[in-house]
Parts: C-alpha cells; structure tokens; sequence
C-alpha cells in the first residue's frame, strides 16, 4: 500500500508540472463553456424564455402579460406572445422557449364566478428550473388576483412536452465540456504512463520491491484522482460563475466517479493499441473528438430528431453527458435510479478498458526487456 | 552474492538466452562481454526479476529471485536507457526511488545526500533532470541505483553515449562500490572498460556464455601469440590471402576483417616475413602492418570468428 501511495503521489506531482495537463483539465473546459454558452445564448442575462398564449383576451388575462413583464423581469423573463396552443408547443418543442404559458378562453368570467382558474402550463421536459419559475409567476399571479376569494386559485395542469425545449445554453456546455476535457486530461496522464513504457523508467518500477499490483495501483489511484479533481473543480466553478445547477450531490457524485473511471479505460484502451505514446495521443484524441461529436456534446439534441440522442446515447461519453443532464433537469428529484443506465455503462465501460489495457501492458513489459 | 544457474529464455521460436550461469562474489565485479543482441539484457532482466525466466535458477545472498521484495531489495539496478522522470529534479528522482526501498527520514536524506556527491551533481540537486546534459543524466541514473546500498548492483552498459569525463566518473564510483564490498553484474561491449573494471569476464554470444574467467586466464586461452594484422584494402584480395595465410606453418588462423586480414600464429612477430613473402609471391602487396598484444576482442574474435563490434 505504501509503495502505491508514493507512486500515486510522484504521479501527482508530475502532472501538476504539466502546465498544458492543466490548462487542458480546467482553464480550457472553463473558457469554452463561458465562450460557446454566452454566445449562443445570445445574452446570459435570460433566465427564461416564456410564450404566453393569451386566448381569453380578457382584461384580467391583459394584467397577467403585464405582470410578467414588470420592468424589473425585463432580462430576467423573455417573453414571447403566441396565437394559441398549437403554437405554444411548437414553440416549446422547437426549443425556442422552455415554457408557455396558456391562458384558456373564459378565464376572466371562470375567475369572477369563483370558478377554477384555466391557466395551462407546457415545459419542455428537461427545463426543469424555468418550470419552476414559471410556476412560481403564475402562482404569485393568482394569489395576488384574489378577485374572488372564495375561487380555487390553481393552475390547471402542467404538459411536459417532447423532445422538449433547451436547458440553458451555458448549462449544457458546461456538462459537455466538463465531459469532453475530463477524457483529454485523462488521456495526458496516460499518455504519461505509456511515455513510462517507451523511455523504460517503468523497468525500474518493476524492479523495485513494489509488487505489481501495488504499481497498477499507484498508477489508477493517480489517474482517478486527476480525473475526481478536475470534475470536482468544474463542477464548483461552473456552479459559483455561471450558477449551472447540476443536480442533487450523490447520483452526480456517483455519475462523477463512473465518467472518471470510463474516461481512464477509454483512454487506456485506446493508448494500449498504439505503438508508443505520440501515436497513441493522436489516436486517442481522434476517437475522443469523433464520440464527442457523436456524443452530442457539440451541438444541443434539442430540437433535432430523436436518433441524435440514441446514437449519443452509445457512446460512452454521451452516456456520462446525458446523465449529468438528467440529473441537472431532474432537480431534487435526482436520484441513482435517474441515472442508471449510464452509471452503468460508463462503468462497464471502464473496468473493461482498464482490464484490457493491463493485460496488454504486461506484453508490453516483455516485449521492452 | 549472486548464484546463476541454467538461464534460459526464448521469445517464440528465437532463443536469447541458452543456459547463461555464472557467480560473483562479495566485493567482486562480473563482466557479461558481448555483441549487441548476444542476450546481456535479456539475462540481466531475468536475474532482476522484471523478466520470467523459461528455465534457471537466480539467488541473491541466498534468496531465491522469486521471493519477490525481499530478493528485489538487495538489488540495485541501472538500466541501459537513462530512466530518470525528467519532469522532477535530481533530488526528488533520488528521494522518490529511496522512498521505494524503504529509505525514510534521516536516513533518506543522507542516502540522497551521499548519492549526489558520488556521483558529483550536489550543485544541480534541485534542477530539472530534464536540464541535465546526457551524461549527468547517466550519472544520476546510476545514483537512483545505488542510493540504497544494494549488495547486487547491476549495470547494463552504464557508459553509452557519454562523454569522457561522465565515463571517469562512472569508472571511479564502480570501483569505490565493489571496494565497500558491492557485488557488481557489469555488461557492455566495450572491451577496454571489461579489461579496466571487471574482476571476471565472461564471454556471451548467441545467448551463451562461451568463456569465462579474468582477463589473464581468457587471454592466456588463447595463446600468448601476438596478433598481426596485414592491411590489404578491401574485395577479393582479402579472401585469397586468407586463403594462402592459413596454409602456412605456424599459422593459428587466419580471418579476413573489413580491410585486412588477422593473423594468429605462433612466435607472433618472428613469422612476419614469411606471412608478406607469401603474399607477395601471388601479387598481394600490403598497405599496411600492425602487431598487437592479444586482447579480450582477440579472446572473441577467436571463439566466435567475428568482432565484438559486430
């Protein structure tokens, strides 16, 4: 234990001198996702995009737009009037809001006889927080109406829609970057490791009294706490400067730890088939820029047909990505059964990477004796 | 310290290493002499336990190799790539591979301490290994392998690529190790540094040891003769005074060698001029003459009819 101990904790230290490890663990994923979320959102500022559907047309439903757009929700709130239903939800399911509000005809008269209220609402199914924001305004909206206090003042039903609206911009890119750059920032740590193989230092290693398994140790160990490190530091910056909710701590701490161990055996697998370390970085980084197109981490699904999101889902990046993204779109109701299928396919996926690269290493060894 | 027993190893159907076994004693050094691919690496990885052996026994001070840390820890290894982490500094490479073996403390700090000036870079302690000329990176190669005072100290050919003065040093610290009673594996396939550092030689080609025992007794083996070596530029000439050498009396043998001819024969010297007349009798004419003291290359040339340098 002790002899992998130190070789985890060398590791360390060489890899906090990898200035460019660095930027590519953190700096990078950081900057792109500030970069690619701001400008495609057009303004950071827009919390919620909102269609209002007024079909009373009612002096009262008037009050409801006005109350949305109160001067100080301008920035905040971006509404967008619509005609009716239909185009509420092709709003919505075109990703051009994450929520529409419906305010049905007869909703004055239904208010002033002491009637239900007929305000329908529509989220896309993965905005979550902009439902609960919108929520929030049509509740507010009632309890302040109060015209008839004996009315029951309730919204009338919620319509999740599919394949639904967009999350925020910078929300996304922060899940896909942090995704994108855990697997690059792993791939220099074995890039590390082969460089170990081809210059033979490993040799020593082997000579020493450390048993093997405690020098696979020591390398895992590094490795895995590389990859905890930038995750757990993406996470918080991204939280703190862009206010990214990524979902409730112990399926994403779970999701966190099986994203690691897959990025080391997709890593790991593809450096054990190459030659030596620059041939298999290039390779590495090939396949990880490809899956990450396939991935779906370049581009929002939202919006595009359904076999984007399939095909994302059979990589196991996009698995790692789509996870965190259930997660951040389930809120408090986050949980492991939420994200089971890609805590387990990233971790299948990783332990048989990692397997296949230790058996290929031990070939490695003889053939560099 | 070390006992050698029926080595062998085979990659697929190519044998590299046949039945290699040899001793060396306390404060002793033990040369493996041999070509490039003659099996000196491959038979050290297995007596350093980093290689499975097919067949042979390898005991240090008593302990089987197979015991595994407690056999490994008595030896120290210099491998012929300079394995160093260029990204730490002289002094951490050193602290690292004490740590390795168990060094802790004052104990680690005065080892690392020790190491360094032996091997004459305590000024550059705290820079980058990867600052480091090839040499000095030798060197500190080579202190990571004795930092823990192993009584087995394996160097495979720790003196390739470096300058003279690197080379000196390296010769010196050798010599200090096996006077404080270092048993010391030495392979290269530089002759001068078997005949300058090794108390025994032995003679490895193809994966066999085909002579061994000091650099007197190996000469001897081959007879006091001088060796003569007759320059006749290159072609067929060379084949055609071998061919009319060796029928002459006296002549041990004779091979042709890039440019010229050798000649072993009794009485070495005093057979000169019969070897030129001959020649020139059927129109060869030497470019050249050199008579030479035997030499360990000899002892090679001898058994294996090619040159070390092959």
């Amino acid at each position: 234990m002790r002899h992998a101990w130190l070789i985890c904790l060398k590791d360390l230290r060489q890899r906090s001198r990898d200035h460019n490890a660095l930027t590519v663990a953190i700096v990078a994923p950081l900057v792109l996702t500030a970069l690619i979320g701001m400008s495609l959102s057009g303004s950071q500022g827009i919390g919620l995009r909102l269609a209002i559907a007024d079909l009373d047309q009612s002096a009262l439903s008037r009050q409801f737009v006005d109350f949305v757009q109160r001067p100080w929700l301008i920035g905040i709130i971006a509404v967008r009037p619509v005609a009716s239903r239909q185009a509420a939800a092709a709003a919505v399911e075109r990703g051009d809001v994450e929520c529409a509000v419906v305010i049905d005809s007869g909703f004055a008269n239904a208010a002033d006889d002491g009637k239900s209220q007929m305000i329908e609402i529509l989220v896309a199914r993965k905005a979550q927080f902009a439902l609960q924001g919108t929520r929030a305004l049509v509740q507010d909206f009632l309890q302040r109406l109060a015209a008839n206090p004996s009315a029951t003042h309730r919204i009338a039903s919620v319509t999740p829609l599919s394949p639904g609206g967009s999350l925020r911009m910078i929300d996304f890119f922060a899940a896909s970057m942090t995704v994108l750059f855990l697997t690059f920032a792993i791939l220099a740590g074995v890039r590390a490791l082969q460089s170990e193989v081809d210059s033979r230092t490993i040799l020593r290693l082997v000579a020493s009294p450390a048993e093997p398994l405690a020098i696979l140790a020591g390398k895992f160990g590094a490795l895995l706490l590389v990859g905890l490190t930038q995750m757990g530091v993406m996470i918080a910056a991204t939280s703190i400067l862009f206010g990214t909710h990524w979902g409730n701590s112990i399926p994403v701490a779970a999701l966190v730890a099986t994203s690691v161990l897959m990025a080391i055996g997709l890593t790991a697998f593809l450096m054990s088939l190459a030659k030596n370390a620059e041939q298999g970085t290039a390779v590495a980084a090939l396949v990880i820029s490809l899956l990450s197109v396939i991935g779906g981490q370049f581009l929002p699904s939202q919006g595009l047909p359904d076999v984007f999101e399939t095909l994302a889902r059979l990589t196991p990046n996009g698995q790692a990505f789509y996870g965190f993204l259930d997660l951040s779109a389930a809120g408090s109701n986050g949980s492991l059964a939420t994200i089971a299928q890609p805590l387990l396919f990233t971790g299948i996926v990783g332990v048989a990477g990692i397997a296949f690269a230790a058996f290929r290493a031990r070939s490695a060894l003889r053939r560099i004796t | 310290m070390l006992n050698v027993r029926g080595l062998k190893k085979s990659f697929d159907d190519r044998v590299a290493v046949d039945g290699v076994g040899f001793t060396i004693g306390v404060g002793e050094i033990y040369g493996l002499l041999g070509p490039n691919g003659a099996g000196k690496t491959t038979s050290i990885s297995m007596i350093a336990g980093i290689l499975a052996r097919d067949a042979g026994e390898v005991t240090i001070d008593g302990i089987d190799i197979d015991a595994g840390p407690r056999a490994r820890a008595l030896i120290g290894i210099v491998p012929q790539s300079i394995t160093l982490y260029t990204d730490l500094t002289a002094r951490e490479n050193l602290s690292f591979w004490g740590r390795m073996y168990d060094l802790r403390g004052e104990q680690l700090r005065v080892a690392v301490k020790n190491a360094l000036d032996a091997v004459g870079l305590s000024p550059r302690a705290d820079d980058l290994a990867s600052a480091f000329s090839g040499g000095m990176q030798r060197r500190l190669n080579l202190a990571c392998g004795i930092l823990h005072q192993p009584k087995l100290l394996i160097l495979d050919e720790p003196t390739v690529g470096v300058d003279p003065q690197s080379r000196s040093a390296i010769f010196d610290l050798v010599e200090r190790l096996r006077e404080q009673g270092t048993a010391i594996l030495y392979t290269t396939h530089y002759m001068e540094e078997a005949e300058r550092l090794c108390t025994c030689i032995g003679i490895i080609d193809a994966g066999r040891i085909i002579v061994e025992g000091t650099r007197a007794e190996l000469v001897a083996s081959i007879g006091q003769d001088a060796r003569i070596e007759i320059g006749l530029g290159r072609g067929e000439a060379l084949v055609r005074a071998v061919s009319i050498v060796e029928r002459l009396e006296g002549v041990r043998s004779a091979q042709a060698l890039d440019d010229h001819i050798v000649v072993f024969a009794d009485h070495g010297a005093h057979r000169l001029p019969s070897l030129l007349s001959a020649l020139l009798n059927v129109g060869l004419i030497a470019e050249s003459i050199k008579v030479v003291e035997p030499n360990l290359e000899d002892v090679f040339l001898r058994m294996t009819g090619r040159a070390l340098r092959d």
